[in-house]
């Protein structure tokens, strides 16, 4: 009969086979997870077209960005009479044009990249930059990708801290004021890290455990008496 | 006195080892070379797909762009990700190689002692014996090849 280690007993061998199962299959369900962090996330978000002329009244929505960490904006605006512009500017800026009420749209926003995804369209074609977006006039829907700066198509890293801006007008009757839009801010998450830390934990203990497993059996059969 | 001039035979040189024992290195010699030859046979059918499987994500990565489930910058970073992976699927194979050829060659040592062990083992015939031997030699001769080459073949031109 083939002698038994401590480490191949059953309960034991069940306790770290299922970890390492644990950790392969947390790793890419946390990946998927935790890839984007929601910031502000909201449907009929409401300024006023005051917002055009002051920055007090205007969306603003704080940022901060690690090394390599991206933003991304959602944006889309689909209500009657209303049209909205986006920006993203610096803290710095932001601080200075809010004490000074400054109107919005004579701040200078920094770069980033949209896209307008279509079917069979090059990804890198359908891809552009700006330093501003107006809706619906440019577009109904963007999805925007922002880490500082860019260089054509990709984005460079500036780390440090941003506001989202959203200001707009409405030309309807001159008593209804209200801006409509929705918005969705995300930062890049942890997702990817843990996805990849807990398989390699996961497949580091599985392989560990077989090698160790193997190494017990042939000791306690072969080289004990 | 004379001295008695005892003949020593070949089989006397032999580490002694019961049938049984000798059995069970066979056996278990056999399913360690059986796990680290599958392992290798894995690892390389990884490493001989890496650029199907990345053929198969290039695609599913520019889909899920179209659909817009992620932007512009997301799939480039994909793409990267997916090139460094399928160079570490065509790299493991030299990692996990080395590993399963230890293991083999562990293997057939074992299955090496337990055949030595057979053609010492009086209870079998001479004939058998020998047969053992000349297995354990063969077995030795295909460790000792591939430990100092990377493979054996023949040539005819």
């Amino acid at each position: 009969m083939v002698k038994m280690s401590r480490l191949l007993k059953k309960k034991t061998a069940y306790i770290i086979i299922g970890i390492s199962i644990a950790c392969l299959i947390l790793g890419p369900v946390m990946g998927l997870l935790l890839d984007k962090v929601t910031i502000y996330d909201m449907d009929s978000e409401l300024i006023l077209e005051d917002s055009s002329s002051g920055l007090t009244k205007a969306f603003a929505k704080p940022v901060t960005l690690s090394k390599d960490q991206k933003l991304i904006v959602e944006i889309s605006e689909f209500y009657a009479n209303t049209s909205i512009t986006i920006k993203i500017i610096a803290k710095s800026v932001y601080d200075r044009a809010f004490s000074l009420n400054s109107t919005p749209s004579g701040i200078s926003g920094l770069n980033f990249v949209y896209s307008e995804f279509g079917w069979g369209a090059s990804p890198a074609g359908s891809t552009n930059g700006a330093t501003a977006l107006s809706l619906p006039s440019s577009g109904m829907y963007f999805y925007i990708e922002f880490m500082g700066d860019r260089t054509g198509d990709s984005l460079i890293s500036w780390p440090g801290d941003y506001f989202v801006i959203v200001y707009g007008t409405n030309s309807g009757p001159a008593s209804v004021r209200d801006v409509y839009f929705d918005i969705s801010i995300k930062v890049d998450g942890p997702g990817e890290t843990l996805n990849n830390l807990l398989i390699f934990v996961g497949a580091l203990i599985l392989v560990a455990y077989a090698m160790l497993a193997l190494v017990s059996i042939l000791k306690a059969n072969y080289l004990r008496g | 006195m004379g001295t008695e001039e005892r003949k020593v035979s070949l089989y006397d040189m032999l580490p002694v080892m019961d049938k049984e024992r000798a059995t069970k290195f066979l056996i278990y010699g056999l399913l360690v070379a059986i796990i680290f030859g599958t392992i290798l046979m894995i690892s390389k059918s990884i490493a001989d797909n890496a650029s199907i499987w990345l053929s198969l994500e290039n695609q599913q990565n520019e889909m899920n762009y179209m659909q817009g489930l992620y932007g512009y910058n997301d799939y480039i970073v994909k793409i990267e990700r997916a090139l460094l992976i399928r160079y570490w699927m065509e790299y493991q194979v030299i990692i996990v190689g080395n590993i399963a050829r230890i293991g083999v060659n562990v293997g057939l040592f074992f299955i090496v002692v337990g055949f030595l062990s057979f053609a010492l083992n009086d209870k079998f015939d001479e004939k058998s014996r020998r047969i053992y031997l000349i297995l354990a030699g063969a077995i030795l001769f295909v460790i000792m090849v591939t430990t100092f080459f990377s493979q054996i073949a023949i040539f005819v031109s």
